[in-house]
């Protein structure tokens, strides 16, 4: 089978950005507050343990095993949300890693509920939400939401902030991978049906076993590109408060004394920005090339 | 002895048009019909109405004794085994897992279990090096005897074949037709779609025509191939022998 090896491209890439990341940062210290944050290393740390796990458990293709680890980490966030959440480039990551599950989920769902046709009023349901989500601008989204929706419902329905700013870029981004996902079951062959039906499976087990598996991997190029938007889109909380590094950023260009920085500053910005949605492609190319061996013989 | 399958004067539309014209017919058990007639005639249709792809409007089927809308269609189909012209394997499925899922997913048996039974298939069909290949990396009448093990792992008391070797060439057909004789010899009740008139020959222990939808003919092959008095049926067994042996 065609092993993944690791693109030296994309090594040489990113070891010449964080090589430039090093040259353009004032100090080093400044560097590991936009990444870290304020003195936060042990939850990104574990963070990253717990990813490495995932990525052992996708690659044995023990799902059940990788839903337990996505638990655990969804579990460990909200353990972590009262003693404060992560600063930095931190935010974004970490936001990011906590949608991607649920904007997997509600995309699968709305995707199916749309393509098939024997629900009908699912089917309206599925459409409406889509389009009314998918046709309103994220930020609207967010500050309707946040600020107008939390004055419409009782002081004890109010959740964490950032409970609500997970949902709302889950669903933001899961109604852009329904319309992914949408696409891939509508470019799958009616013989497939045909197959599936012949073998005695019910609809619903064709879906489950035959059609989701084909779609979800024949779709994860295009599917990395919602989750990369997701991404770039976690900058947005800095209106809410949080400090990402886009605000811890602004911020400290704000002192007098930093002033003449800001080139620099907006620099490393992107630099980490387009090193985390680097690294995020060529996992997204990684598990593409993992999972659809039996696309070898086409070329 | 009482018929397997008796078909009773069957209708059948599919999206206004009309495809199937009062088609009576029987199958007796272990025997191999074979479906023959020009293309649109209606015979796939025919097949895919047996294991009810196809929902028939007016006529009845019955399996066994047994109205096949009165059986569940999972039931059915445990019982109807089909297989197809262009293969419909899974192509993200390895040709283990092809095999596996039904029996894993709809019979509901350990994964040990139905790779024993998988295996058991895949070695009659001489397709047991290939399991852990996927089908994209076969060739057509791989990919074909596949598909046949596939069919076959659910044990099926009918195996419907929708013309299986129209999209291989004579050497991979060869393959495949050898495949199909084994079976026939064990026993299983076939129902077969072509145009291989020697295969008919070989194997058929009834041969039924059909042209626009209507049972044109019907007997074992002598009456209906070689003795026959319509002339329609002879325009069509010579037009397929000339393009088969050229003209002279």
């Amino acid at each position: 089978m065609n092993q993944y090896k690791l693109n030296s491209t994309f090594i040489i890439k990113v070891v010449i950005a964080v090589i430039a990341l090093f040259i353009i940062a004032p100090d080093f210290v400044v560097l590991r507050r936009f990444v870290f944050g304020f003195g936060q290393f042990i939850t990104p740390s574990i963070f990253v343990l717990f990813f490495a796990i995932l990525q052992y458990t996708l690659l044995k293709n023990n799902k059940f095993m990788a839903l337990l680890v996505w638990m655990l980490i969804f579990a460990f966030i909200l353990l972590n949300i009262k003693d404060g959440w992560p600063t930095g480039l931190m935010v974004n990551v970490v936001l990011t890693l906590m949608c991607l599950p649920m904007t997997f989920i509600l995309a699968l769902l709305f995707a199916v509920l749309r393509f098939q046709s024997t629900l009908l009023v699912l089917k309206i349901f599925a459409t409406v939400i889509i389009e009314s989500v998918r046709g309103v601008p994220l930020i609207g989204l967010m500050i309707f939401i946040l600020s107008v929706g939390a004055d419409m419902v009782p002081a004890y329905w109010m959740m964490p902030k950032i409970i609500t700013l997970w949902m709302i870029y889950s669903l933001f981004a899961g109604v852009y991978l329904a319309e992914v996902f949408r696409g891939g079951f509508q470019s799958i062959p009616k013989a497939y049906f045909d197959g599936a039906y012949a073998l005695g499976m019910s609809p619903l087990k064709t879906y489950v076993y035959v059609l989701v598996p084909k779609v979800v991997i024949d779709t994860i190029p295009a599917a990395f590109n919602v989750y990369i938007g997701l991404f770039k889109e976690t900058s947005l909380v800095l209106l809410f408060g949080y400090f990402d590094l886009m605000n811890i950023a602004l911020n400290y260009l704000d002192f007098p004394e930093h002033y003449d920085e800001s080139i620099k500053i907006y620099m490393m910005v992107l630099i980490l920005f387009w090193i985390v949605a680097t690294i995020m492609h060529e996992y997204g190319h990684y598990l593409f090339k993992t999972f659809s061996k039996y696309e070898a013989k086409k070329t | 002895m009482k018929p397997l399958l008796t078909i009773d004067q069957l209708s059948l539309s599919l999206s206004g048009k009309e495809i199937l014209k009062d088609v009576s017919c029987q199958f007796q058990t272990g025997s191999c019909s074979v479906l023959i007639g020009p293309s649109g005639s209606g015979k796939s249709s025919l097949l895919k109405t047996l294991n009810l792809l196809n929902e028939y409007d007016a006529g009845l089927v019955c399996f066994n004794g047994k109205d096949i809308k009165t059986i569940s269609k999972t039931e059915l189909r445990k019982k109807i085994g089909m297989v197809f012209q262009q293969y419909n394997l899974f192509d993200h499925l390895s040709v283990m897992d092809n095999c596996t899922l039904a029996l894993k997913r709809v019979l509901n048996l350990k994964k040990r279990d139905a790779h024993e039974i998988a295996q058991t298939y895949l070695t009659k069909v001489k397709m047991n090096d290939y399991g852990n290949a996927f089908p994209r990396q076969l060739s057509g009448g791989q990919q074909q005897r596949v598909a046949i093990a596939r069919a076959m792992c659910l044990q099926p008391e009918v195996l419907l074949l929708d013309e299986p070797t129209a999209a291989l060439d004579p050497e991979m057909s060869f393959e495949v037709l050898e495949t199909i004789k084994s079976l026939a010899e064990e026993g299983v009740t076939m129902i077969y779609v072509t145009h291989e008139i020697n295969l008919a020959r070989h194997l058929a222990d009834q041969v039924i025509f059909i042209e626009e939808g209507r049972v044109v003919a019907q007997g074992d092959v002598k009456e209906v191939l070689d003795t026959t008095k319509n002339n329609r049926i002879k325009k069509f067994i010579e037009q397929i022998e000339h393009r088969l042996y050229g003209s002279e």
